[in-house]
């Protein structure tokens, strides 16, 4: 089958919450790489006279800040299309980060077996034993807030589960015959594990890729409430939340909204999940 | 079982010593330990007085030998004194656990005592409004960050009905917010488990001769699918107790909670590295131990894991 059949025989299988998710996404995406041109204001525009407006159907608002304003007169709405560039990027960098450094290790431990599986695994414990997010909240103070640390951090903080499921895959591929045979036609390592095993582990890989990049948006929001994301300067969701929270009786929509954005952007990615899951391994579906 | 535990005690304490690598680790990135520790005091000192300092705490010594001292200095719980309170870093935590554990504990009997009933009936209800209503609730519950329900609870129930204190701890109502919040994920995640687990038992061989004898769905349901459908949620609540651990830092900051995960993110803004160091150490280990007796009592009830 052609790559083209394939993707036109599970477009035909969407369910409609999958579809949902996937438009929602698309719409996402769109939005953060035209977020100059959809938006009249300058995320960083800091006006003190106009600071806390509410959204424009209150009966202070103002038309020209449709979801008002923030505590420094920036216009919430333009910040908040900008602040999915951040949520957007982090999630896929991070996420490809977590993958392609657990599929590594996965590969090289299922493989090779004997003392590297046994030291590279119990590695994998080690990090394992640290909560997912108070790591990256421990490595992060230590390295100092920043986009290119938040991601190296959400990153190398979650591979454990790739490599551990790659292993798995790895280890009983590799006592399958049509390894055997590649083995026995003289193939190297590399091209035994790169041509003949890998393909065959892409399936948990792309689900668990599809969670994690939901965990990782949360994550990243949750650091940069806790003021350890990226700078003060660059619009975020979680940021954004964070500012919200000091005037919530003031200004209650401050927190409102960038809350309501995650929500929806990792929403549309589960229901996106759930189904690839469904597609590739159902056998997943009593795991979270 | 004496053999199982045998096999995991080696592995609990390779992870312990993990963790003391890596909370060691931390300090070592965080940069000259003289201008840590000094603070503005460094600045007036001489290049030969500060090294002078340096040669007395040690820390002109290779790494593996202050390490050595750090790993047996945190065996006895001792980390050091904190910069900002000046006593020891590891009473300062011990002192809010409690806080902590209380909060955890709450989340978690919320999680169970609401999350399974509703996975329950949702696959008792399959295909109906209420599943649907169910299980639209619980992808909503696990798509949301929880600071983020934390604060609109807060705007909620404490700034527009005024029901319930925001923050601090003191009476039974300051727990109720935080809590909740710290519950959600985690009731979303049992219900979602729970459905999909019972519906699973529900399509098995047993279950169908149960209904074939003529019992009532009630006791199908009750009496012979919910103990086989339990398991993969027990599994998970088993995982969550020390995810909550972890979850307890941003929501006891969200409330203001005096928990061990708010003193340590407060002392990471301050740079009081020795409590959090010490935090970190508490939190992950607490994290690994309970992973290690929830692993025992598996093994305990369930022989094939024992075996395996």
């Amino acid at each position: 089958m052609t790559i083209r059949e394939r993707l036109s025989k599970l477009a035909k299988k969407l369910s409609w919450q999958a579809t949902l998710g996937l438009v929602v996404l698309v719409a996402f995406l769109f939005v953060a790489i035209f977020s100059a041109q959809l938006t009249t204001h300058d995320p960083a525009e800091i006006v003190i006279g106009n600071r806390m407006k509410p959204p424009s159907w209150h009966e202070r608002g103002v038309p020209e800040h449709f979801l008002g304003t923030d505590s420094l007169g920036r216009d919430i709405l333009t910040r908040l299309v900008f602040g999915s560039r951040v949520s957007i990027l982090v999630a896929m960098t991070a996420t490809f980060v977590a993958g392609s450094l657990g599929v590594i290790i996965g590969l090289i431990s299922g493989f090779y077996g004997g003392y590297i599986d046994d030291v590279l695994m119990r590695l994998a414990d080690i990090q394992a034993a640290f909560p997912f997010i108070l790591l990256a909240i421990a490595v992060l103070a230590v390295l100092g807030p920043g986009l290119i640390n938040l991601i190296l951090v959400l990153g190398i903080a979650g591979w454990v589960p790739y490599g551990r499921i790659v292993r798995g895959q790895v280890k009983s591929l590799r006592e399958q015959e049509f390894v055997e045979a590649a083995s026995a036609l003289g193939a190297g390592h590399f091209r035994v594990i790169f041509r003949h095993i890998l393909p065959n582990c892409w399936g948990p890989v792309i689900v668990l890729a599809s969670f994690s990049a939901a965990r990782t948006i949360i994550a990243e929001a949750s650091l940069s409430f806790l003021g350890l994301g990226v700078p003060p300067a660059i619009p975020s969701w979680g940021a954004m939340l964070a500012d919200g929270r000091e005037y919530l009786s003031l200004a209650p929509w401050l927190a409102t909204y960038p809350g309501f954005a995650i929500m929806i952007m990792v929403l549309s990615i589960n229901l996106l999940g759930d189904w690839i899951r469904d597609i590739l391994d159902p056998r997943l579906r009593n795991s979270t | 079982m004496t053999n199982y535990i045998l096999r995991r005690l080696p592995q609990l304490v390779l992870v312990l010593f993990g963790v003391t690598v890596v909370s060691f680790g931390l300090m070592f990135l965080s940069g000259d330990p003289a201008e840590l520790w000094l603070g503005p005091a460094a600045e007036v000192m001489t290049a030969d007085q500060i090294e002078e300092w340096r040669e007395n705490m040690g820390f002109n010594r290779p790494w593996y030998v202050q390490y050595v001292e750090y790993a047996g200095n945190a065996v006895r719980g001792d980390f050091g004194t904190s910069f900002r309170h000046g006593r020891s870093a590891m009473s300062l935590i011990v002192e809010r656990m409690p806080a902590t554990v209380q909060l955890a504990s709450l989340a978690l009997l919320i999680s169970v005592v609401v999350g399974i009933p509703l996975g329950i009936v949702a696959a008792v209800k399959r295909n109906t409004p209420i599943d649907g209503v169910t299980m639209l609730f619980a992808l909503m519950g696990q798509s949301m960050p929880s600071f983020w329900i934390g604060i609109m609870l807060m705007l909620f129930f404490g700034v527009q009905l005024r029901w319930l204190p925001i923050s601090g701890r003191g009476t039974i109502q300051h727990l109720i917010l935080p809590s909740t919040t710290l519950a959600f994920f985690y009731l979303a995640q049992n219900a979602r488990v729970m459905r999909s687990s019972m519906l699973e038992v529900l399509g098995l061989d047993y279950i169908r001769t149960a209904r074939a004898k003529g019992l009532a769905n009630r006791a199908v349901i009750y009496r012979h699918a919910l103990k086989n459908a339990l398991i993969p949620v027990i599994t998970l609540i088993g995982l969550q107790i020390g995810a909550m651990l972890g979850g307890t830092v941003i929501i006891e900051t969200v409330f203001a909670w005096p928990g061990v995960g708010r003193l340590v993110v407060t002392s990471i803004g301050a740079k009081d590295f020795p409590v959090v160091q010490a935090g970190v150490v508490v939190l992950a280990s607490s994290f690994v131990i309970v992973n290690t007796i929830v692993d025992l009592t598996y093994a305990l009830i369930d022989p094939r894991i024992r075996y395996s």
